[in-house]
């Protein structure tokens, strides 16, 4: 029993496996805090009146001005996830909520800069169009979102639940509001985001990725790929653009503009981390569209420009 | 309140974990060192935070009827979140980590010395310096960008990597190879280039980090180069394993 154990730790894919899991946690943790820190400053310190008060009452300006704020919050998608969640407890519908979470990721100065970078000499033109589609496709799904009538039904029990326990904020000093809201959130995401990790890892070390290459050439298929790969590796928005490059040899300018859109969007680490928020239904209807959203994008990129 | 604790009890420790590790000098081979700060700033922070806040929920606790609190824990529900991040938080504090090797390179090897573009690099810069002062990554992007290969036949070299082989390659080569990070290990590259050495594998084993001393030479048939070693030597693996 304790040989077999031992023969497994002494493999390479073991190694690689454990490697590659802490990487991904290591990486993600201070985007995490980072999110956590935003969560607990909205908490503590936006009036939720006054935001409402200035947010416009036009539907799709205000979904835009949410799809915004990552100007202002240039954290990758891991640290979005708990800013979404005191978006949702200050009062901010879904729709706004997902609008900002799938918007901050791209349209944000860093994500815009490494993008610039990476593609400056090779496709220059995919900095603006991923800038643009990224702005489109989250405004266009937190419209579609907004036509739901009961968007809190969307929200799991238990964190519908915690949002109404929000509203009765108790008489806390704020170093202990903080401490509330930095252990509720910080564990909520964290839990799921090992999860996450464990996911992404171990597809990294058991599936071959010329599997998903080999389709690479072909127009069509290529942007699937591309959105497959963009799902299963789960990387940062802040520098998908320098992996993306890597591509830029044999794969589609369109799926590689697909991959850098969909990806901040929708993976399996932000899927797990949002399971924590939302029923399970709704996070594969979203992950579908705009899984479509992105490929029609890609498509575009790859027929007329 | 019990939830309170035992939630900052589980971010204590898994906070604490990563501070270890990030402490012990493990970051380089999970992130780029463009991370590092960032990194350090946010784990030791939070960690004194969280550390804080439990002693803090502890203390302002006090009194409190602890019997009934436990039994109104949900233990099932919080097992779920704090046994993996507990299972994590041993783990880290435990393992001795290592680079990324050949099990990685197997499922990336479609993907061996893509750097198109996505280098810094000067190619009339490279051609001035000395040839055995050239990295692996410089030697591919030098190779990548110049149609005669011929011109190399001759080169010195001295390059280190862990080495990398597989069915398709030619009997006596293996593969001297590194990964490129941009962000962390999720995204790392291989580069490689090829060492024909007869019977390599009878002193050298696949992942063995080996510093190579040798010259280009041409294959006609395959129409590659290759490095005719001069010497290889078996070294540790080096303090940065990876190319940034």
């Amino acid at each position: 029993m304790l040989s077999d154990f031992l023969n497994i730790v002494n493999t390479p894919e073991y190694n690689d496996f454990s490697t590659l899991f802490f990487g991904i946690i290591i990486e993600a943790l201070p985007f995490v805090l980072l999110g956590v820190l935003v969560s607990i400053l909205v908490g503590l310190y936006v009036d939720t009146k006054v935001v409402f008060k200035y947010l416009p009452k036009n539907r799709i300006l205000s979904h835009i001005i949410l799809s915004l704020l990552g100007v202002f919050m240039p954290v990758c998608e891991c640290g979005n996830v708990p800013v979404l969640r005191r978006l949702l407890s200050k009062g901010f519908s879904v729709s706004h909520a997902v609008t900002f979470l799938l918007a901050a990721p791209i349209l944000n100065p860093i994500t815009a800069w490494s993008t610039y970078e990476a593609f400056k000499d090779i496709a220059p033109e995919v900095i603006w169009i991923r800038l643009l589609a990224a702005f489109i496709i989250a405004n266009l799904v937190g419209l579609i979102i907004s036509t739901f009538k009961d968007q809190e039904s969307l929200l799991t029990p238990a964190f519908y639940e915690e949002v109404c326990a929000h509203d009765h904020s108790h008489e806390q000093s704020k170093f202990a509001q903080a401490v509330d809201i930095f252990q509720t959130e910080f564990v909520e995401v964290m839990k799921m985001m090992v999860l996450g990790a464990f996911i992404a890892a171990s597809i990294q070390i058991f599936v071959p990725r010329d599997v998903i290459l080999e389709i690479g050439s072909n127009p069509v298929l290529s942007i699937i790929s591309m959105l497959v790969l963009a799902f299963v590796v789960s990387i940062c928005a802040n520098v998908d653009a320098f992996f993306a490059l890597s591509y830029s040899a044999i794969f589609s300018i369109g799926s590689l503009v697909s991959f850098l859109v969909f990806g901040p969007m929708i993976d399996i680490k932000i899927l797990t981390m949002l399971k924590t928020t939302f029923k399970m239904r709704f996070l594969i209807e979203l992950s579908i569209l705009i899984a479509f959203l992105s490929f029609v994008t890609g498509l575009i990129v790859n027929l007329f420009i | 309140m019990f939830e309170r604790v035992a939630n900052l009890t589980i971010s204590t420790v898994f906070i604490g974990a990563a501070a270890f590790l990030v402490y012990s000098g493990y970051l380089n081979l999970f992130v780029h060192p463009r991370y590092f700060l960032f990194t350090q700033a946010f784990v030791y922070t939070a960690f004194v935070f969280s550390l804080t806040g439990l002693v803090y929920t502890l203390i302002s606790s006090k009194g409190q009827d602890y019997k009934h609190l436990l039994s109104s824990f949900n233990w099932r529900y919080y097992s779920f979140a704090i046994l993996p991040m507990l299972l994590v938080s041993i783990f880290g504090f435990i393992h001795e980590f290592n680079p990324l090797t050949s099990a990685t390179l197997s499922q990336r090897v479609a993907e061996v010395n893509f750097i198109q573009g996505s280098s810094d690099l000067d190619v009339f810069e490279l051609f001035k310096r000395p040839s055995e002062d050239l990295g692996l990554q410089e030697w591919v992007f030098l190779i990548q960008s110049q149609p005669d290969l011929e011109s190399f036949v001759g080169d010195k070299v001295i390059l280190e990597g862990f080495i990398y082989a597989d069915e398709a390659m030619l009997e006596d080569r293996f593969l001297l190879s590194k990964f490129v990070i941009s962000c962390c290990t999720v995204d790392a590259r291989p580069l490689g280039l090829e060492v024909e050495a007869e019977d390599w594998d009878r002193d050298y084993g696949l992942d063995q980090w080996v510093r190579v001393e040798g010259v280009y030479r041409y294959d006609d048939e395959s129409e590659e180069l290759y490095i005719d070693p001069i010497n290889i030597e078996k070294i540790d693996i080096p303090d940065d394993p990876y190319i940034y």
